[in-house]
């Protein structure tokens, strides 16, 4: 047996502290299956969801630059999802007070997962987007109106990344990924849905993944809430993403892993 | 070299660590040990600042662990064999050397050394428990640090896995490292450990060279009599602690020549009289036996 150790042999540091932890979280995301698995989804969800509108709605004109972007709804839930894990994996396995005792300043910490995760969810969402890209011309369209494909592109990243935010404080302050991810599911999928049926449209706008979709721009027609515009809407879905991170963040500090 | 001092930490109103201070010095392997709930755990845990004491504190040379500008370089910690299930042994290791600013290159010389080479590329979810103590080894001594802080490293363990941690710990210490190791095995702990920590219901109960520890107080003498029962009267007369079994008399408080001279005044015949031989764990035991949270029943 050989102890490959040597006392103040130092290896020079060429990474600051931020940057090192930031390259240990990317390495964590990276080297875990749900990973790979979000990200199929993201890509097999999103170009299925166009190449279903493209080729079975048929009650209005549709173009590759209005159907390509509804891989973001999608998109933004995995985002979300995604942020969950960077978070409740490494608290639910023990490797959080290992990302602690390297690096003692929680808040560099947690810094780098909030730089993983927004990353991630806009790897994801350009992703989806491109599948959903693939789908709309799979589905036969074309690229008419193709001058508001920048600014969906723009809002899509938006929205995932706001999602990834409000994701990643919501595994801040659960700590167990089963509880945070199915909070946020049953939120985003059931309640918003009984909300937007029993409220007054200019209520329902206001409630967060409402907002956010209303970020695309999408017609609301049957939505039953009247959005906001793209900016007002990020406003809104902006600072219950905020308000979250912050509480998460207060209660990761606060927690001992 | 380590410096806890005046270390207190308390949950509500339990005391979990009350005012502990000793030093872990290089070269050397410290072992640290108390019965269950002692407070060992949640030392080693405020030694790496992953739990804030209310009182007192911790320094590496002469600055706190939160300081340290490299705290990788200076402290090598094991607490737990925590790994993702998901991640292979490698992918676990690079991601801390990333998290250290170690080469890569690095990531193959830990696995050597703790014998994973064969199972670098495996997932950790089918490691057995003793390939996870290697595992959370080789994750401590990665960033080649000064100080080795290791909770209870040979749980899980076979035995050539014990004797090659024994070794391993051994060696790190020889080569100028300070190591402190908390463990329940004290047999095992005192065939390597130079120096040991006792607590007790969160209570520093000795810190000393174990050496030192091994000659302190007297041992129980042993008698082999025929006149058991009028010995046992005589030494119980006399003060002493006496327990009896058929022809054998154990007394303590007591030395071999006071023994002899009682039994040679009152015209007892002995056959034998020795020291009890008392391992470290049997000094131990005793020393932590008050403080004990979770002492066991009657089969001492």
């Amino acid at each position: 047996m050989t102890v490959t150790f040597a006392p103040q042999t130092s290896t020079a540091q060429t990474s600051t502290p931020l940057l090192a932890t930031l390259r240990a979280e990317t390495i964590k995301l990276t080297t875990v299956r749900a990973t790979r698995v979000i990200a199929g989804l993201t890509i097999g969800v999103g170009g299925f969801a166009a190449f279903a509108v493209a080729r079975f709605v048929e009650d209005e004109p549709l173009y590759v630059a209005n159907v390509f972007g509804f891989s973001t709804v999608f998109t933004a839930v995995f985002a979300a999802v995604a942020a969950i894990l960077v978070h409740t994996s490494d608290a639910e396995h023990g490797t959080l007070a290992q990302a602690f005792v390297a690096q003692p300043r929680r808040a560099r910490v947690l810094a780098a997962k909030l730089v993983v995760a927004v990353g991630f969810a806009a790897l994801l969402c350009v992703g989806g987007l491109a599948a959903g890209t693939a789908g709309s011309l799979l589905g036969g369209l074309g690229w008419e109106n193709a001058d508001t494909i920048p600014g969906i592109i723009g809002w899509s990243l938006g929205f995932s990344a706001l999602a990834a935010v409000l994701g990643l404080g919501l595994g801040f302050a659960a700590r167990q990924g089963a509880a945070a991810i199915s909070g946020l599911l049953v939120w985003w999928l059931v309640v918003e849905n009984i909300v937007m049926a029993f409220a007054k449209p200019t209520v329902a706008r206001y409630l967060p993944f409402v907002a956010g979709n209303g970020m695309l721009g999408f017609d609301a027609d049957d939505a039953g809430a009247d959005f906001f515009g793209p900016e007002k809407s990020a406003v809104i879905f902006g600072v219950y993403a905020l308000v979250v991170l912050a509480v998460g963040i207060v209660v990761a500090r606060r927690t001992e892993p | 070299m380590l410096t806890v001092t005046s270390l207190t930490k308390s949950y509500g109103d339990h005391v979990v660590v009350d005012d502990l201070t000793f030093v872990v010095p290089a070269g050397r392997v410290t072992g640290f040990v108390g019965p269950n709930g002692a407070g060992k755990s949640t030392t080693m845990r405020m030694m790496v600042g992953l739990t804030r004491p209310d009182h007192g504190d911790v320094r590496y040379g002469d600055v706190p662990y939160h300081r340290l500008p490299r705290p990788g370089k200076v402290v090598g910690a094991a607490l737990s064999a925590a790994a993702h299930p998901g991640r292979t042994a490698r992918d676990h290791l690079r991601s801390l050397a990333a998290a250290g600013d170690v080469p890569r290159s690095r990531i193959d010389e830990v696995l050597a050394d703790v014998g994973l080479t064969g199972a670098a590329d495996q997932r950790v979810g089918g490691f057995s428990l003793g390939m996870g103590q290697r595992l959370a080894l080789a994750a401590a001594v990665l960033n080649r640090p000064d100080v080795l802080l290791l909770d209870e490293p040979a749980n899980g363990l076979d035995p050539d896995g014990i004797r090659w941690l024994r070794r391993f710990l051994r060696s790190y210490a020889d080569a100028g490292g300070a190591v402190f190791v908390s463990s329940h095995l004290i047999a095992e702990l005192s065939m390597f450990a130079d120096d040991v920590v006792v607590i007790g219901g969160g209570r520093l109960l000795a810190a000393a060279p174990i050496d030192e520890i091994m000659q302190a107080g007297e041992p129980p003498v042993l008698v082999e009599t025929p006149d058991a029962g009028d010995l046992c009267r005589l030494l119980e007369g006399n003060g002493l602690v006496v327990e009896r079994t058929g022809h054998t008399v154990r007394a303590s408080g007591t030395t071999r020549s006071e023994v002899a001279q009682l039994a040679l005044d009152h015209h007892l015949r002995l056959d034998r009289l020795t020291d009890e031989e008392r391992s470290l764990e049997d000094i131990l035991v005793d020393l932590t036996a008050h403080a004990a949270d979770f002492a066991s029943g009657s089969l001492r």
